[in-house]
């Protein structure tokens, strides 16, 4: 489990990809831009699910990292985050940080940076790479 | 060389006038008798007077008979051989020879006026004589120049009838008769002179007998001195040449009678020679035609009646030849319209069969002029349906025109309007666009109020209210992008639909322009439909109108057919009636006998 300090999320950005749920911390989002095909490559959320990529917005991390989802918004709320199951801790590359319930639903909490990462170690399955 | 035959006219004009010199002679000798008893010669002067007579005799004799041949030149060259018998010279010699006698009767009389006068005149420049003696001897001449003369023309105008009558021998009796036309008609005026002569010569020797003695006695008595001397003057006076002055008077008043009866004999002659011409041909004797030759009115029957004995014995032969043609003709006539009767029954039959197809034919053409007048009705109805649908096909293409043209609006409209939509379409991807900004600065702007805390939670509900704004103007741009989709299409359907419309409305117009033509070669053939049908029509009332006629006609033919046939049988019945008649006209003309 983690410390009560990263339990406490200020902010998340609420994203989907295809008909899945997914959320990042505000904080680890530095801006949000456009992206479209053809665009530079950057890893899509849509690959996790083995989803043909699509244009839609681009969440870059002050790292320079960054992931494409179809849609985003952003919770101002704090939501607590919930902790991950050991047995999917080590999923998607060891992006997971948590869940976290908002709008009456439950979200997958990922680290941008090591999501980015996971899917660009995927098998390209799309235009998005 | 042998000698030419004598002319048949050699001395026929001296034969002509030699009665002339006899006449001329015989009244001399009265003369010269009644002269010697009734005229005072101056004694001694006999010689003187027998000189004078003689001299005057002979010459004034010459001097007429010298006239008279000149009266016969043509005549007198035919007897010499001078001119050949042609027609003409005889026809001339005819001339000459029928007024001979007239001619004589004036020449002799000249020539004793002029004898009586030369014997005086010779007498008085021979012996010294008075005048009166020549007075008296010119007297005497002109009291017997009349009675001498008609003597002279009676016994001249035997002979000048023998002498034409050969010549008229050689020429045919019309050109005879042509010669010498009936012109002079003088009977009445030959006898009246005739009498007057007759009269007036006894009269005037017994006047001048009277006068002579009655003178000579008042000559004596006044003469005498005594009255004894007178009784014996009246005595002598009264026995003196009493003797030949009654031998003188007798053989004048003989002249007379003798000139009297000659005339007569003149005049009956010819009349005795057509009356037994004419008995010759009421016996039926018509094959010697003459002429009688004659004068005056008596010429005239003569000329007719010989010209009527050569028509009759022409009718004759004519009517012989025509009796027997006739008769065979009629034989033939007999036998043809006895076939004609045969022919005529089965024409009339063939007639009335033909007459009733006539009729039958009449009556079809009749039913074909109705067709025809119906055909007729019905081509101008077919024209006038034609000319109908031309002019609907007409407005049909203007119609379809401006149709094209609506359409072809519509289609420069709809791609106007779809330019608009897609300057509108272009406008909201601008807005759109725009829109997508705003929503990602406003979701930046959330994610930096956010990324605040509580201090940039105020900041974060703005742009998320923004971002909501823009996340509806976007769903908004899509939407009108949705419908302006849908205005594309609905406008490119438009454009479809209209350019189908321009395309179905350039069909219909090429459709209605070979409609057009088509009912324009229509509209043609229905003109000549008409036309034809038309001529058709009144070709059939004229053949109707002919056929009628026609059976007009042929049922007049009819009727005049059967009008024939019963005139054929009434010709049968008249030949045969011709056939009988012409038998009898065959007896009849065989009395007479014809050349």
């Amino acid at each position: 489990m983690a410390a009560d300090a990263d339990s406490k999320l200020g902010g998340v950005v609420l994203c989907r990809a295809g008909g899945h749920r997914l959320a990042f911390p505000a904080s680890q989002v530095a801006v949000i831009e456009v992206w479209s095909e053809g665009g530079r490559p950057i890893p899509n959320a849509r690959e996790a699910y083995a989803l043909p990529t699509q244009p839609g917005r681009l969440l870059l991390s002050d790292t320079g990292d960054g992931v494409v989802v179809d849609t985003l918004e952003v919770a101002t709320e704090s939501a607590d985050l919930l902790p991950s199951p050991r047995v999917l801790v080590g999923g998607a590359g060891g992006s997971l940080r948590g869940f976290l319930s908002a709008r009456d639903q439950l979200w997958p909490v990922l680290q941008l940076a090591d999501f980015s990462l996971y899917l660009a170690g995927l098998e390209p399955s799309g235009a998005g790479r | 060389m042998t000698a030419a035959p004598p002319s048949p006219f050699a001395g026929q004009a001296r034969w002509a006038t030699v009665p002339s010199t006899i006449g001329g002679v015989s009244g001399a000798l009265v003369a010269v008798l009644y002269a010697t008893v009734t005229l005072d010669r101056p004694p001694g002067t006999n010689g003187a007077f027998i000189f004078s007579v003689v001299v005057g005799v002979c010459a004034a004799v010459l001097l007429g008979d010298v006239l008279q041949q000149r009266g016969l030149k043509a005549l007198r060259a035919l007897g010499s051989g001078k001119s050949k018998p042609s027609p003409d010279a005889v026809k001339r010699a005819l001339r000459e020879v029928h007024k001979i006698p007239d001619r004589a009767f004036w020449i002799n009389i000249i020539s004793w006026l002029l004898g009586a006068s030369g014997i005086g005149l010779l007498y008085r420049s021979t012996a010294v004589v008075p005048w009166a003696v020549v007075g008296r001897l010119f007297f005497l001449g002109a009291v017997l120049a009349p009675i001498t003369s008609v003597l002279t023309h009676v016994l001249i105008i035997g002979r000048s009838r023998t002498v034409f009558e050969k010549l008229a021998a050689h020429l045919p009796l019309a050109e005879v008769v042509a010669a010498l036309p009936a012109t002079r008609l003088q009977l009445r005026a030959r006898l009246m002179t005739f009498t007057a002569i007759s009269v007036m010569t006894p009269t005037l020797f017994v006047l001048d007998a009277v006068v002579f003695r009655t003178d000579r006695a008042m000559a004596r008595l006044f003469a005498a001195a005594t009255p004894e001397l007178q009784v014996q003057a009246l005595a002598q006076g009264q026995a003196e040449g009493l003797a030949a002055i009654v031998v003188a008077a007798t053989l004048v008043i003989l002249m007379v009678a003798g000139a009297g009866i000659l005339v007569g004999a003149a005049l009956g002659e010819p009349m005795r020679a057509i009356t037994a011409d004419a008995r010759r041909i009421a016996a039926g004797d018509l094959r010697s035609a003459r002429i009688n030759a004659a004068e005056d009115e008596v010429w005239a029957v003569a000329s007719a009646f010989t010209g009527m004995q050569a028509q009759l014995s022409d009718a004759i032969s004519q009517l012989i030849v025509a009796g027997a043609a006739i008769g065979s003709t009629t034989g033939e006539l007999v036998q043809t319209s006895t076939k004609h009767q045969g022919g005529a029954a089965e024409q009339a039959s063939l007639l009335a069969e033909t007459s009733a197809t006539t009729e039958e034919l009449a009556r079809s053409a009749k039913h074909i002029a109705e067709n025809a007048q119906s055909v007729a009705q019905l081509a101008e109805q077919t024209l006038q349906a034609a000319q109908g649908g031309m002019k609907s096909a007409e407005a049909f293409f203007g119609s379809m025109g401006r149709m094209r043209k609506g359409n072809q609006a519509i289609a420069d409209s709809v791609v106007r309007l779809n330019k608009r939509v897609q300057q509108i379409g272009r406008i909201v991807e601008f807005i759109n666009g725009i829109a997508d900004k705003s929503d990602l600065l406003a979701l930046n702007a959330e994610l930096e109020g956010t990324k605040a805390g509580d201090v940039g939670r105020g900041f974060s509900l703005v742009a998320a209210e923004m971002r909501r704004l823009a996340e509806s103007v976007i769903t908004s741009t899509q939407e009108i992008g949705r419908l302006i989709e849908e205005i594309r299409d609905a406008t490119n359907a438009a454009v479809m639909a209209t350019e189908a419309g321009v395309k179905a409305t350039d069909a219909g117009s090429a459709l209605s322009q070979q409609v057009s033509e088509k009912l324009q070669t229509i509209l043609a053939h229905a003109n000549q439909t008409f036309d034809a049908v038309r001529s058709i029509s009144l070709a059939t009332h004229q053949q109707q109108s002919g056929t009628d006629q026609l059976a007009t006609a042929m049922a007049d033919v009819l009727s005049s057919t059967q009008a024939s046939a019963s005139a054929t049988q009434q010709i049968v019945a008249a030949n045969a009636d011709l056939s009988t008649l012409s038998n009898d006209l065959k007896q009849v003309v065989a009395r007479f006998s014809v050349s």
